[in-house]
């Protein structure tokens, strides 16, 4: 708890007077900054949202209400980017949480070398989504991709993985999965090692076994850790956009097409801001529904 | 629960297994845990290895393994394609952006965790919504605002996107670490009556350092390799790397060689930064919930 010290000589209200200006004066570049850099772009989105604007013509723009909106939910690429989305998303984070759980398990260990795998785990994290994706677009290459390779090898057919509708988005979510069960991996270990020696063995010595310590014990106690890695897994998920962009660019046909892309080509390929903007603010209710949800389940306490 | 006690250090009692089993477990655990590691670092060794190749190695129907490593992947790099011009780009627009970032936040993280704000639990939850919003979502009214200011393609236009980016998860995060500094330290420079900017600068900058140096890093990395805002904003003149990376895939080749070659450069600085600070970064990612 924060203290407050009364300073002799000087009234206390005056003191706290000048304090508060104070603290308004360190705040506020960053609340304006935010105001006008953050907040004043997102409502601009809206008011895009609810006008025909295109890039061709952005002198005439009138204003048209919902109707981007009608317009979207009666469309069928829409519909459909909003379902591999969802998929994207959901089959991404579950995978992401059900391997990183079990790298974690195994790295809370001791073993020589232990900090160093640990270490080395943080690099698939720096590198940047536009690396990974590129970096597995030439593993998944036809002819001189290691997969194909590998795959021609144990006498099996290659696959053309990102031009394949049906191998495009299992291939991406993969990628996905990729670079980021590390970091979940890091964040759960870190939550692991938090909970106390003391509680591990207390739960030895009542003859639990490892997965019973994991469950009943481990899991439970780093219930805010866990929320919170899905939370924003969750939502960098929902918004991702550079590696599924350089890895499939929302093909084949519209078949790992995420509503970033969708918002992108509506709006740099097809010119229709109002449109794009439309998916984007989409995207923007998607999110806070799911930090509102996530929110809930954080204030409420453990079983 | 039920709580045992038992003295810190105290001998486990071990599982009652068989002598055999008890030796071989453990070691298939271990081997399992680094080969698992090994196996997922595996694309980032092939990248690397593919950025030394020769041209025709890297194109070749059956992967390459040994071959005479060279270096003219990254000097093609920088004679056919400029790319000093972009990694300058890159360079100075992360590192500025990072200097106002880390300022402007360090700032209002103090008057949030330190001084008392009417509502600043509210306010801080505010800043870090902002986190959140899809980048997509404000980046067609930059565009649109940048084309009017003619920001378009200038170092400036896009280090202020990039210092808004950044704030909100700066501010919450350094709130964090400096709501950690023990209390008594203000109490008592306020009472020898420094002012609030002093105390900032000469004891709560030493003391929180680590958790400010992390921070940095954090905002760093994500402008270091940010991608969407980058294309939409650039075009000729202050495009950065990931945007030139991206621009080895032509329609109908895609430059391999030099493309790893740009990839590797670009790994290359965070690696080093985060491993000398390894420490400090896991707080970060979990927006300060493991402490």
């Amino acid at each position: 708890m924060r203290r407050h010290l009364a300073v002799t000589g000087v009234s206390v209200v005056g003191w706290q007077r000048r304090e508060n200006l104070v603290a308004l004066l360190l705040l506020a570049p960053a609340v304006l900054y935010l105001l006008a850099m953050a907040v004043y772009p997102t409502i601009y989105s809206l008011w895009l949202a609810v006008h025909n604007y295109t890039l061709y013509r952005p002198e005439f723009a009138p204003f048209v209400g919902f109707a981007n909106f009608t317009y979207l939910f009666g469309d069928e690429l829409f519909h459909r980017s909003l379902r591999v989305t969802v998929v994207f998303a959901l089959a991404a984070v579950v995978l992401e949480f059900a391997i990183g759980l079990w790298v974690a398990v195994l790295l809370d260990r001791k073993m020589v070398g232990i900090n160093l795998l640990r270490t080395l785990l943080i690099v698939p994290v720096l590198i940047s989504p536009v690396g990974m994706g590129l970096t597995f677009r030439y593993i998944f290459a036809p002819s001189y991709g290691l997969l194909n390779s590998a795959l021609r090898a144990a006498g099996l057919h290659g696959v053309d993985f990102i031009v394949s509708t049906t191998w495009a988005l299992p291939a991406v979510i993969a990628v996905d999965v990729w670079q980021w069960t590390p970091f979940v991996t890091l964040i759960l270990l870190a939550g692991m090692q938090s909970v106390s020696v003391e509680v591990i063995e207390a739960a030895e010595l009542d003859g639990l076994n490892e997965w019973q310590k994991l469950w009943r014990i481990v899991m439970p106690l780093i219930r805010p850790v866990i929320i919170v890695i899905l939370l924003i897994r969750l939502i960098d998920a929902i918004r991702t956009f550079d590696l599924v962009f350089v890895l499939t660019r929302g093909g084949p046909g519209s078949s790992t097409e995420v509503l970033s892309i969708l918002s992108y080509e509506t709006g740099f390929t097809s010119g229709d801001m109002g449109t794009a903007s439309a998916v984007a603010w989409i995207t923007i209710v998607l999110v806070n529904v799911l930090v509102i949800f996530f929110l809930r389940a954080l204030s409420k306490p453990g079983r | 629960m039920r709580m045992t006690r038992t003295a810190p250090g105290a001998v486990r009692i071990p599982a009652i297994v068989r002598p055999a089993a008890r030796h071989v477990w453990p070691t298939l655990l271990k081997i399992t845990t680094a080969v698992v590691v090994l196996v997922w670092l595996f694309p980032v060794y092939w990248i690397v290895l593919t950025s030394l190749k020769p041209v025709r190695e890297i194109n070749s129907k059956v992967p390459v393994f040994r071959f005479s490593p060279t270096l003219d992947n990254y000097r093609d790099l920088f004679v056919r394609f400029g790319f000093a011009k972009v990694l300058t780009n890159s360079i100075v627009v992360t590192v500025v952006s990072s200097l106002v970032v880390m300022v402007i936040a360090i700032l209002a993280a103090y008057a949030l965790a330190r001084m008392r704000v009417p509502g600043e639990k509210h306010v801080a939850l505010w800043i870090l919504s902002l986190r959140f919003i899809p980048v997509i979502a404000v980046g067609i009214p930059f565009y649109l605002e940048w084309q009017q200011l003619q920001l378009l393609d200038t170092w400036l236009g896009l280090i202020l996107v990039y210092i808004a980016f950044n704030l909100p998860f700066a501010i919450w995060l350094l709130r964090g670490f400096l709501g950690d500094v023990p209390f008594e330290l203000d109490e008592a420079a306020l009472l020898d009556g420094l002012s609030r900017l002093q105390i900032i600068r000469k004891i709560v900058l030493p003391v929180a350092l680590p958790g400010i140096a992390s921070t940095a890093i954090f905002t760093f990395v994500f402008t270091w390799n940010e991608y969407l805002m980058a294309l939409l904003l650039t075009s000729v003149d202050a495009v950065t790397v990931p945007v030139t990376i991206a621009k080895f895939i032509m329609p109908y080749t895609i430059l391999w060689g030099d493309l790893s070659a740009a990839v590797v450069i670009q790994l290359v600085p965070m690696l080093i930064v985060v491993f000398l600070l390894q420490r400090h970064i896991v707080r970060g990612m979990t927006l300060g919930a493991v402490k």
